[in-house]
């Protein structure tokens, strides 16, 4: 195991920890990012409207993405961890690692949508804003939220393992994979729900 | 793992609606400059990403047991350089993208140089105050035994939405 360690160690410095391969990787992976949310951005000008429509939602927004970043973040900083450590194998098997990862990013996830919903919901009755019932703001924030960590989940790992195989850092491609597709699924998985909350609001 | 997350989670939820807030307050001041608004997104996201790079490679270097927190370290010293430099590069490429977006769009009324100004200091105040913040929980996590995975990224993102904000907002008063 000492040995293991050691060969680990010696093979990240060798491969991941040079000053010019960590340039030489984050940079693309960062203007790819930037083209990303740019486009996320006109996707969310374009939505605005359809938020509009369900008040108390747009406060949700922010939030929403904040935590997701943070929750799915923590996962996959723990996958390239894994990776790394030559604890999770870059292979689509079943890992018991990757599957205690996974369940504490859905029970947190879980937990926290519930939590914003009902925070937005209390600062905008005590502010004064029109907003749709406590329950209905819970019903979006926890199905959209489970949609879009389910995807976020199945993207990570598909492209953190393609990359690590062919020499990639995960730790690279951590960030950037949360706030692109994070950001991009939240919106689509808030709409979606609110969507079919509106249905049944009205 | 649910307990050292779930605290960290709980104020990064209040963290968010606080930074939403600041920008609500300064929304007058911002659509006179529909081009900061615009780079607001950008800005806070490359942020983010820096910081969650930094902070998940820190992560790595900790469960290696290859990184020690002294800049005689290459782990240590190499990270934050890369990070520095990737900072400018792809901030004053923003600031580049940003104008010619806004121009296209036609809602531009700052100039290409004041515009690439903004987003490079912007970025340098931000990635200069995420750099120690990440450096300071890892630390603090790897004295007490919590697993770096669980606390650099979920602090540092959103201390990076609000410093980002406010760096820009910095900026623009001392520019414009």
């Amino acid at each position: 195991m000492a040995t293991d360690d050691r060969d680990l160690a010696k093979e990240y410095l060798e491969k991941y920890s040079s000053l010019s391969s960590i340039i030489s990787q984050i940079l693309p992976i960062l203007l790819l990012a930037l083209v990303g949310s740019l486009l996320t951005g006109f996707l969310f000008l374009e939505m605005r409207n359809s938020l509009e429509l369900l008040p108390g939602l747009l406060a949700m927004v922010p939030a929403v993405m904040d935590t997701r970043g943070g929750i799915y973040g923590a996962f996959g900083s723990r996958i390239a961890t894994g990776l790394h450590l030559g604890i999770v194998e870059p292979r689509f098997v079943i890992n018991r690692n990757v599957n205690r990862a996974m369940a504490a990013a859905l029970i947190n996830s879980t937990v926290i949508s519930i939590i914003i919903a009902v925070i937005a919901y209390g600062v905008l009755h005590v502010l004064g804003f029109e907003t749709i019932p406590v329950w209905a703001l819970v019903v979006i924030s926890l199905l959209a939220g489970m949609i879009s960590g389910l995807i976020l989940i199945g993207v990570m790992i598909v492209i953190t393992f393609r990359g690590f195989r062919r020499g990639i850092d995960p730790d690279n491609l951590v960030g950037p994979l949360v706030t692109v597709t994070g950001d991009l699924f939240s919106i689509f998985a808030l709409l979606f729900t609110a969507k079919i909350i509106l249905v049944i609001i009205t | 793992m649910l307990r050292t997350t779930m605290p960290i989670l709980i104020g990064m939820a209040v963290l968010g609606v606080v930074s939403g807030t600041m920008l609500q307050s300064f929304e007058k001041q911002l659509l006179i400059y529909p081009s900061i608004l615009f780079l607001i997104p950008a800005l806070i996201g490359i942020g983010g990403n820096l910081g969650t790079i930094f902070g998940s490679r820190f992560a790595t270097g900790i469960h290696l047991g290859i990184l020690e927190f002294k800049f005689s370290n290459p782990i240590f010293r190499n990270n934050i350089i890369a990070i520095l430099i990737v900072n400018i590069i792809i901030f004053l490429i923003l600031g580049f993208m940003s104008y010619f977006i806004i121009n296209l769009i036609g809602i531009g009324v700052l100039s290409l140089t004041n515009v690439v100004l903004l987003s490079f200091f912007a970025g340098l105040i931000l990635t200069s105050a995420l750099i120690p913040t990440a450096i300071f929980v890892a630390y603090i996590s790897y004295r007490k035994g919590l697993d770096p995975d669980d606390t650099i990224i979920p602090t540092v993102t959103p201390t990076g939405d609000i410093i980002g904000i406010l760096a820009l907002l910095a900026v623009i008063v001392l520019l414009l």
